[in-house]
């Protein structure tokens, strides 16, 4: 289980987190949303350690992060983060040389599905096929939690459809797995949790589906009432 | 393993070309000089409480630092195989190197001039200003005396104004425990050179000294120079006056020995030197050592020995000492200080003298203009360092040798000089 | 342990490979430099002499009188030599800040990978540092082997009796420039490099603190800089505070410097280790 506790943070005088918590379990797919610039980002990136927080507690299974745990948490980011003039190949030899998680096997299936060329250099793809890169690179971890940021962001349709399909697959199956992204739509149906961030809080927290079944509302309908409301 | 290839082998190419380079740099360079006393007369072990620091280069190798060694109670040492923090500490100047390996803790804070001390069995004695040790202090009369227990390593220290002058520098303290007797350089307002005496007794310390002499005013001359003397338990300090021959265009006098005098510590007495004639062509040496005062007349291949009874004011003939070369010990050692007789010593009866290099082929000289003709004579006259040791009381040369480089090569062109030279009673 | 130290040799075999080709480039232009300065100015000495000889019609011997023998010292002391060291200083000094920014701010954030593996992150601080060591040695390695090469092609282009008989070593210890880059003296080399490698360590060191915390990071930077320096060159005021040139024996003073070297060199480690653990920001 991923807990945040009380996790605030902030850019100069400006608060971003005042007082975030919630916890991801394994085998759930929680999302977080909430408009432009309200910390979702933040907030991957301080479950990874890549920003450090000024008050409050973050635990993956109960421990602190440490360089060992990124053998069970792996996070794709909404930027590409491997380096341009190697191959995709290359990208993959340089993870395994260091993630003992590293599952080549699997990394070959998720090449084959994204019907990527390992010999393609990363600078020559395109905008989707980097955003695909930067999944397998997640994903052929054999880890018990993902985080992704914006995974949709920016690409075309055909490849958002791909993306989709992988939610619903065994590459995230039991698996812990915490997104953030604008694109509810697509995956709406295949989350577990939502949480919703307004000015640094947690302003909700809900099952989608019950949400839609006891109340008839989508998240996009939560989303229109908090933030137009 | 492939992928490290680049690795290993950019690590492995720095590695063996820096090691590579700096074996060859040894091994190419390492032509170790070595440096041997040769007698020619008598046993070596004669020279054994002459110290000197020398260098040895080969001028023939365009670049080559020189080997700088000690030679030290009959031994050599090149600074070189020293342990790396000796050879950060070490100074040039035996002595200085004595003091601090022995007495480490009293030599803290005290400058490293030989001037500054004077050694006897029982004590060390530092006479040093405040500028000796601080270099912003100028118009400098506060003397600082230490005086060390050799045995019990007991520290006494005085703190003293000087007056009489300003801007002092003691030139050399004869202790003749517990009185100190010290000399002083004195350069005035008008940047003119005088020379005082102070007495201080250590039991009876005071906090002010008066000059005891003020050579300026009693002689009446800016030029004074006293003799170069190691024994600081002498009684007597001799020194002589100095008239100017002529002075060039600069304003530098050119200097002639005047008179000839010696300063009784115990009495404060000055007397002058008798049956010493200001017109003799002939210089003279005076050399004390305990209560013995000698004058010699130098007559270039001999010189001519009389005993000087101070409290009878006369002298008495004790016979000529033939010399090795026409200048052995009659040259200038130190070029810097207004010392005389530095090339000779009295040391337990014994006369010492040194040359740094004799060449009796007359047809060259320094001044000549042709360049290699001036390398050849500076580097025979440079090159053999030569000593000569006269039993005083039988006028009979017991030593006689000098220092050479042990290259059997004859057109290498190796200089063997020496900048600090002494001889001392005390060892290690 | 053994995992870390493979990490260790991994992450430098993988920053090397992106060095290589800004390190073959300065390696390129230093032996072009080099090889053309080892022609180029005995050359110009021929054509000097020979000139001399033409228009005062003087013999070989009075040319030599007049312009002097050559030596190999004249054929290194020159720009084509001077100018692609002070480029390989100027070079890795640029290198060791490019090598931290780019992983912010190429094309790609490759910092998100380096900060999220699963090894300690002083890993990525060893082998940055390592790397620019490496980079660094081969030039020195690289000058050496040239200065050799480059005596034999001068030896060859220069009429023999016009060559002054100073052998490649004396040419290179004549020229004080190489007394910092070349073991011409193996511990004043240790020592220019103990200060180097130091002084790369607080480099990183400021790189982090401005990584962590932006525009404040700078001002500590600086601070942190400034009383680093200020720290490093205190024992030189030692003599001046006591008022005494003799309170201290020199080798104690090298001591002195030394240790406060080494506590410069720890604490910036450890201040490194806190920054990319526990402050680094993406």
């Amino acid at each position: 289980m991923i807990e945040l506790k009380d996790v605030q943070k902030q850019f100069g005088r400006k608060k971003v987190l005042n007082g975030v918590s919630f916890t991801v379990e394994k085998g759930e797919i929680s999302c977080l949303v909430g408009v432009n610039g309200v910390g979702k980002t933040t907030i991957l990136n301080a479950i990874m350690n890549l920003t450090p927080i000024k008050k409050g507690s973050i635990t993956i299974d109960g421990e602190s992060i440490t360089p060992s745990l990124y053998n069970k948490i792996a996070f794709i980011p909404d930027a590409a983060i491997s380096l341009p003039h190697l191959t995709i190949q290359e990208s993959m030899d340089f993870m395994n040389d260091y993630y003992d998680t590293w599952n080549p096997k699997r990394a070959k299936e998720i090449v084959k599905f994204f019907r990527l060329n390992p010999t393609d250099k990363l600078r020559d793809l395109s905008k989707g096929n980097q955003a695909k890169v930067n999944l397998l690179m997640g994903l052929a971890l054999d880890v018990d939690y993902i985080l992704m940021d914006e995974p949709f962001s920016g690409i075309d349709v055909f490849t958002r459809e791909q993306i989709t399909e992988v939610f619903s697959s065994y590459l995230v199956e039991d698996r812990g797995v915490l997104i953030t992204t604008h694109e509810i739509n697509d995956i709406e149906h295949l989350l577990d949790k939502v949480i919703l961030l307004d000015e640094g809080t947690i302003y909700k927290e809900f099952n989608a589906e019950i949400m839609r079944e006891t109340e008839g509302k989508s998240v996009i309908d939560v989303m229109r009432e908090v933030y137009n409301g | 393993m492939t992928k490290y290839t680049k690795l290993v082998s950019l690590i492995a190419f720095g590695v063996l070309t820096l090691s590579g380079y700096t074996f060859y740099q040894q091994t190419t360079q390492a032509e170790k000089l070595s440096v041997e006393l040769v007698s020619e007369e008598g046993e070596p072990d004669a020279l054994d409480n002459l110290y000197f620091v020398g260098q040895v280069i080969n001028m023939s190798a365009n670049f080559n630092r020189g080997q700088t060694f000690e030679y030290s109670e009959g031994n050599i040492t090149f600074i070189d195989n020293l342990p790396f923090l000796e050879r950060v500490d070490y100074h040039f100047t035996r002595n200085m190197n004595r003091y601090t390996d022995d007495y480490r803790s009293f030599m803290r804070g005290k400058s490293r001039q030989p001037s500054n001390f004077a050694e006897t069995e029982e004590h060390l004695v530092y006479t040093g200003m405040k500028s000796d040790v601080n270099w912003r202090v100028f118009n400098d009369n506060n003397l600082t005396i230490s005086v060390l227990d050799k045995e019990t390593t007991e520290e006494q220290d005085y703190e003293v104004v000087l007056n009489g002058g300003s801007n002092q520098s003691v030139t050399s303290t004869y202790v003749n425990y517990p009185s100190l007797t010290v000399v002083t350089q004195v350069l005035d307002d008008n940047i003119l050179n005088n020379w005082f005496i102070y007495e201080f007794n250590l039991e009876e310390p005071q906090e002010e000294l008066e000059p005891a002499v003020n050579f300026g005013s009693e002689f009446n001359t800016e030029h004074i120079s006293f003799a170069s003397n190691e024994d600081k338990t002498a009684r007597f300090i001799p020194f002589r006056t100095m008239n100017v021959a002529s002075t060039d265009e600069y304003g530098h006098a050119d200097l002639i020995p005047g008179d000839y005098y010696a300063y009784d510590t115990q009495s404060g007495e000055i007397k002058a030197a008798p049956e010493t004639d200001e017109d003799d062509e002939n210089e003279y040496i005076v050399l004390s050592e305990e209560n013995t005062l000698l004058i010699g007349r130098d007559l270039g291949d001999s010189i001519e020995w009389s005993r000087w009874d101070f409290d009878e004011e006369s002298l008495s003939d004790i016979g000529a000492s033939e010399m090795d070369t026409p200048t052995i010990g009659r040259g200038r050692v130190h070029y810097y200080d207004s010392l005389f007789n530095q090339g000779l010593q009295l040391i337990d009866g014994h006369l010492y003298a040194f040359e740094e290099g004799y060449s009796d082929d007359v047809s060259r000289s320094m001044n000549d203009d042709d360049y290699q003709n001036l390398d050849d004579v500076y580097h025979e006259r440079m090159s053999r360092p030569q000593f000569q040791v006269i039993d005083m009381d039988t006028i009979d040369t017991v030593f006689s040798g000098y220092f050479t480089h042990g290259q059997e090569d004859e057109s290498s062109n190796i200089n063997l000089t020496l900048f600090d030279y002494g001889y001392s009673k005390f060892s290690n | 342990m053994k995992k870390n130290i493979k990490a260790l040799l991994d992450l430098t075999t993988f920053e090397l490979d992106r060095l290589s080709k800004f390190l073959y480039t300065l390696l390129g232009v230093t032996l072009l430099a080099n090889l053309i300065g080892y022609i180029r100015t005995p050359m110009q000495y021929i054509s000097r002499m020979n000139e001399f000889m033409s228009t005062q019609s003087a013999t070989s011997q009075q040319a030599l009188e007049n312009f002097g023998s050559f030596s190999f010292y004249h054929a290194i002391n020159t720009m084509w030599i001077s100018g692609p060291i002070a480029l390989g200083i100027s070079g890795f000094l640029f290198y060791a800040v490019f090598i931290w920014y780019r992983e912010w701010f190429g094309k790609n954030t490759f910092a998100y990978r380096l900060l999220m593996l699963p090894i300690p992150r002083m890993t990525l601080f060893f082998s940055k540092l390592i790397v620019i060591y490496i980079g660094i040695f081969s030039l020195i390695a690289t000058q050496i082997i040239s200065f050799f090469v480059g005596f034999q092609l001068v030896s060859a282009i220069m009429p023999s009796e016009w060559l002054a008989g100073t052998t490649a070593l004396e040419a290179i210890q004549m020229n004080p420039l190489f007394m910092y880059i070349i073991p011409v003296d193996t511990l004043y080399f240790m020592v220019i490099n103990g200060i180097g490698l130091v002084f790369i360590i607080v480099l990183f060191t400021l790189i982090l603190m401005e990584r962590s915390f932006a525009l404040k990071g700078i001002v500590l930077g600086i601070i942190y800089a400034g009383a680093a320096l200020a720290l490093a060159v205190s024992p030189f005021f030692i003599d001046s505070i006591l008022q005494n040139y003799y309170m201290l024996y020199a080798s104690e003073i090298l001591l002195i410097i030394i240790g406060i070297m080494t506590l410069i060199a720890v604490t910036s480690l450890l201040v490194s280790r806190h920054l990319l653990t526990k402050k680094i920001t993406i």
